[in-house]
């Protein structure tokens, strides 16, 4: 029997290490400054193609790290603490309400900076990722984005394996359509 | 799917990749410290100002009120308005013009038709919207899947200003992740009939996340029923608590009168916790597999009763008897729980649970959870979920 679940409201996701291949274990953890600066930029981006939004999605990732840094000690002994940033980024952007409590507060006192939207070109695919389902779009953009195999994003999405075959191949060929679609209505551009 | 579908995205994604990767600006690992700091301490702050607030919007609205000053309504050109019941001001007129009737004040009765050809200027979105989102100039369109000021549901019409005259009242949202950012607004005409945008009545704002509903009443105001959180992408349809808040013009914009100005702790909710002793276990089976028992104890701390108690198993193993044996599943937001009978506000139970264990499972992988359920078997929130589950430990 397979029983997944969602992170709920004030916990932390659930480790879903089940298929990982044992560590040898860290005793002093991993370092937060090196750990933030090698993946903040990658998983700012894959959310970025999942939520539309590129400064929404950094101000998501900032805030998943803040999380991850307040429960640093049990975070970083984690199998993969990326995936843990990255589920609870995620997690993030699908839930409306808990974002604005949080990243918007945020957004109010940090950000100055003007962050480019997207260029015309790129519209295209987050328009054509906007239309997939949730499930599809999750699994094609950990896919191409993140380089998750089947059993990563299933492990991730908590979901069989079929599943996500299924969401990948279902998400590629309504994406590959549309975009099929766009390219040909603005190749006169 | 074909080669090509594959290769296509790939290179999609691929430049998608490369036009953005640039454009990410991390905020850095001292703003993470920064911020930790502040959250620790800032609690005690952030009820202050809402009991504030809470007092001073109801003061403010009944002196706005005050000032409500309704001219007599006038006929428009077409269709009557609803007179409202309120006697003529006796305010002097400032203008001593007195003898010459005042021009019918313009009829801001708009079709949805030509409400989305218009350009509108909107009130200011709240902030982390995408750009999209604009204010300017802005030519509202139907619901559709992109990030732009839209039209929602119908559109609702009456005398707000007590002009004589019609305006009309949109809900008006704009896509923000998978959620909307909504805005009540009021639109009139302006003397050269041209649609001209009024002001918000009420937009949705951090804690109050989400409109559900507006009417426009006989005497001008506007209701509207709020929550507090909106309900998307796993959220259950039934965790918003909704109110009623009533908003009337003052003359220069809309502001609360009536109903509740915040949303408190959801009644509906209780506070639970579990408490676990080691899962004990048994010898392996042929195919590797071990039994595990554990001991539980849910306290309902109240203020609810729990009609029924969930749990939700995670990844432990199979269920193999103890108090699981009179499980009923039941669907939560992905998995399914098990449920027992309802624990009182107040009351203690304990529980064993026996499970059947693959080989290879270790304890950070293995959690259990109490679950509020109500007698639809709909699933709740926790008043302090962080007691609800523990990680088990594994004995033997």
């Amino acid at each position: 029997m397979t029983m997944t679940r969602e992170p709920r409201l004030g916990e932390p996701p659930p480790e879903r290490a089940a298929d990982r291949p044992e560590r040898p274990e860290r005793p002093g953890g991993i370092d937060f400054d090196r750990f933030y600066h090698a993946h903040f930029r990658s998983l700012t981006l894959q959310l970025a193609a999942y939520c539309g939004d590129l400064s929404q999605a950094q101000d998501l990732v900032q805030e998943a790290f803040c999380r991850a840094f307040a429960r640093w000690s049990r975070v970083s002994r984690y199998d993969d603490p990326v995936a843990w940033v990255r589920r609870v980024a995620w997690n993030l952007a699908a839930s409306r309400w808990r974002r604005l409590r949080t990243a918007q507060s945020w957004l109010r006192r940090q950000r100055e900076e003007h962050v480019p939207g997207p260029g015309p070109d790129r519209v295209a695919l987050t328009a054509a990722l906007a239309d997939l389902p949730t499930g599809q779009r999750r699994a094609v953009v950990l896919h191409y984005l993140a380089d998750l195999s089947v059993t990563q994003i299933a492990v991730q999405e908590g979901v069989p394996e079929g599943t996500v075959k299924s969401w990948l191949h279902r998400g590629r060929v309504a994406l590959a359509a549309q975009l099929a679609t766009t390219n040909e209505v603005n190749d006169h551009d | 799917m074909t080669d090509f579908d594959d290769i296509l995205l790939s290179g999609e994604f691929a430049a998608f990749r490369e036009a953005y990767a640039p454009a990410v600006q991390p905020a850095g690992t001292a703003a993470v410290r920064e911020t930790v700091r502040r959250r620790r301490q800032r609690t005690a702050v952030a009820t202050a100002a809402a009991v504030v607030l809470a007092v001073a919007i109801p003061v403010g609205a009944e002196a706005a009120l005050d000032r409500r000053s309704g001219p007599p309504p006038v006929p428009a050109e077409t269709g009557a308005p609803t007179p409202s019941a309120t006697t003529p001001s006796p305010t002097p007129s400032p203008t001593p013009s007195t003898a010459r009737p005042t021009p019918a004040a313009p009829d801001g009765r708009i079709s949805r038709a030509q409400l989305l050809t218009a350009r509108v200027d909107l009130p200011s979105w709240p902030p982390g919207l995408p750009k999209t989102c604009t204010t300017d100039r802005v030519r509202l369109r139907e619901p559709q899947k992109d990030y732009r000021p839209e039209v929602w549901g119908d559109l609702r019409y009456g005398d707000l200003d007590g002009d004589g005259a019609t305006e009309t009242v949109a809900l008006v949202a704009c896509r923000y992740g998978e959620g909307l950012a909504k805005q009540v607004l009021a639109f009139d005409r302006d003397e050269a009939g041209r649609i001209v945008t009024m002001g918000r009545i009420v937009g949705t704002h951090e804690g109050m996340d989400d409109i559900t509903d507006f009417t426009v009443e006989a005497d001008g105001r506007v209701r509207a029923q709020v929550a507090d959180i909106q309900p998307c992408c796993g959220t259950p349809g039934w965790w918003p608590q909704k109110q009623w808040r009533t908003y009337a013009w003052t003359g220069t914009r809309f502001i609360q009168t009536a109903g509740p100005t915040k949303f408190g702790t959801d009644p509906r909710l209780t506070d639970l916790t579990l408490t676990a002793g080691d899962l004990v276990l048994g010898p392996s089976d042929a195919s590797g597999r071990r039994t595990g028992s554990v001991s539980i104890t849910v306290v309902n701390k109240g203020p609810v009763d729990v009609p029924r108690l969930g749990f939700d198993l995670g990844t432990i193993g199979e269920p193999a008897g103890g108090d699981l044996s009179q499980c009923r599943m039941a669907q939560m937001s992905g998995p399914e729980a098990c449920l027992l009978d309802g624990l009182r506000a107040g009351g203690r139970r304990t529980y064993t649970f026996r499970f059947l264990i693959d080989p290879g499972r270790t304890s950070g992988q293995m959690s259990l959870q109490a679950v509020h359920f109500d007698s639809q078997d709909r699933y709740w929130g926790d008043l302090k979920p962080k007691d609800n589950s523990v990680d088990l430990r594994t004995a033997g």
